[in-house]
């Protein structure tokens, strides 16, 4: 069942177009890759679904409902800026989400934490990139809502932060859900994604199902990467 | 279990099960982990799992009890078929290898049995 539906969406930025006529439907309980060179619209993209970003022209309906302050009720977002408060110990911050995000569920987090192994009681400004990033999935997950993205979840973090990360989102997707993640780490995330959209400068390039890709084209989503990027 | 990156998935996983089964590592009766604790041993997306055991099941390998999980029939003929369809695979490609080399099967078959005798 389709859940967030885009028509025509336009970004602008001065003269320059971050999305130009984008128009997609994105279903429940897929795992969807947003993939593109930088600069290519992935970030305007989510920041405009969430409502951060007003759109130029254009629409997106989440459940049928025009994307509002309202709308972003039910959809997590975990942008790749720093989000904490240096002076916050781990513990402050999930007390800060847990009193902010009614859907929030400090029993889900709980579940995740035992997983990711977060020093809880120090200061984030002890956190290695690693951790923080741990942090930040941890807190966009432990939501309760229909739909999740992440920006950039697996970049600059050492591997076993990445081993960890992936692990979670596999264990937390749902039928009930959307993901939509944007990376450029191909060849780690190319399991765990099922529908990938490539973009460059706003446009859909290629949209394709990775099964299908290997099954018709006998390509991987790093070699197919190569060629839609000519690079 | 290592992938190839250019080849389903669920295909993949699908061999896999297949060959422990033939090789007897997964028992006629035996239950198959969940599709989410599966999917994370494996660190793939869940719905690949899912595919894998609906289309196990297509193919009699496997059968599920609602709220119960998914199992390996316990017909013990399942053993056989899986090999006879994995010698069915195997032989298939080596017949398009030949092909490709321009190797008869007769020939091919007099080269077996030399290789055979030695």
């Amino acid at each position: 069942m389709e859940n967030l539906i885009i028509s025509n969406l336009t970004k602008g930025f001065f003269k320059k177009r971050a999305l130009n006529n984008f128009s997609y439907s994105f279903k429940k309980g897929m795992v969807y890759g947003l993939i593109g060179p930088n600069g290519s619209g992935k970030t305007t993209l989510m920041k405009t679904i969430y409502g951060l970003v007003k759109p130029t022209h254009g629409t997106i309906f989440m459940n049928g409902e025009k994307i509002s302050y309202k709308t972003r009720e039910n959809i997590a977002f975990m942008p790749t800026e720093d989000i904490f408060m240096p002076d916050l110990t781990g513990n402050e911050i999930l007390n800060f989400y847990s009193n902010n995000f009614s859907d929030f569920s400090l029993e889900k987090a709980n579940r995740i934490l035992e997983k990711m192994k977060l020093p809880l009681d120090e200061k984030i400004n002890t956190y290695s990139t690693g951790m923080k990033m741990r942090l930040k999935v941890t807190l966009c997950l432990a939501r309760d809502v229909e739909l999740y993205m992440f920006d950039e979840p697996l970049n600059g973090i050492d591997v076993i932060s990445k081993d960890l990360i992936k692990d979670t989102i596999i264990s937390m997707t749902t039928e009930n859900s959307t993901l939509i993640i944007s990376s450029h780490a191909l060849n780690e995330m190319e399991l765990i994604l099922e529908q990938v959209i490539f973009l460059n400068e706003g446009d859909i390039i290629r949209d394709i199902n990775l099964e299908e890709l290997r099954h018709t084209e006998n390509k991987s989503l790093e070699s197919l990467y190569w060629e839609v990027y000519n690079v | 279990m290592d992938f190839k990156k250019n080849i389903p998935i669920y295909l993949q996983i699908m061999d896999k099960l297949k060959q422990d089964i033939s090789l007897g590592t997964l028992k006629p009766g035996e239950k198959l982990m969940s599709t989410r604790d599966f999917s994370i041993k494996l660190k793939v997306n869940p719905n690949t799992i899912s595919r894998v055991y609906k289309e196990l099941e297509g193919e009699n390998i496997v059968f599920t009890k609602r709220g119960m999980g998914t199992f390996v029939v316990e017909d013990e003929n399942i053993l056989q078929n899986i090999k006879n369809k994995m010698a069915d695979d195997l032989i298939t490609t080596f017949i398009k290898d030949l092909n490709q080399l321009n190797i008869s099967i007769d020939e091919a078959i007099t080269k077996l049995k030399e290789m055979e005798e030695d």
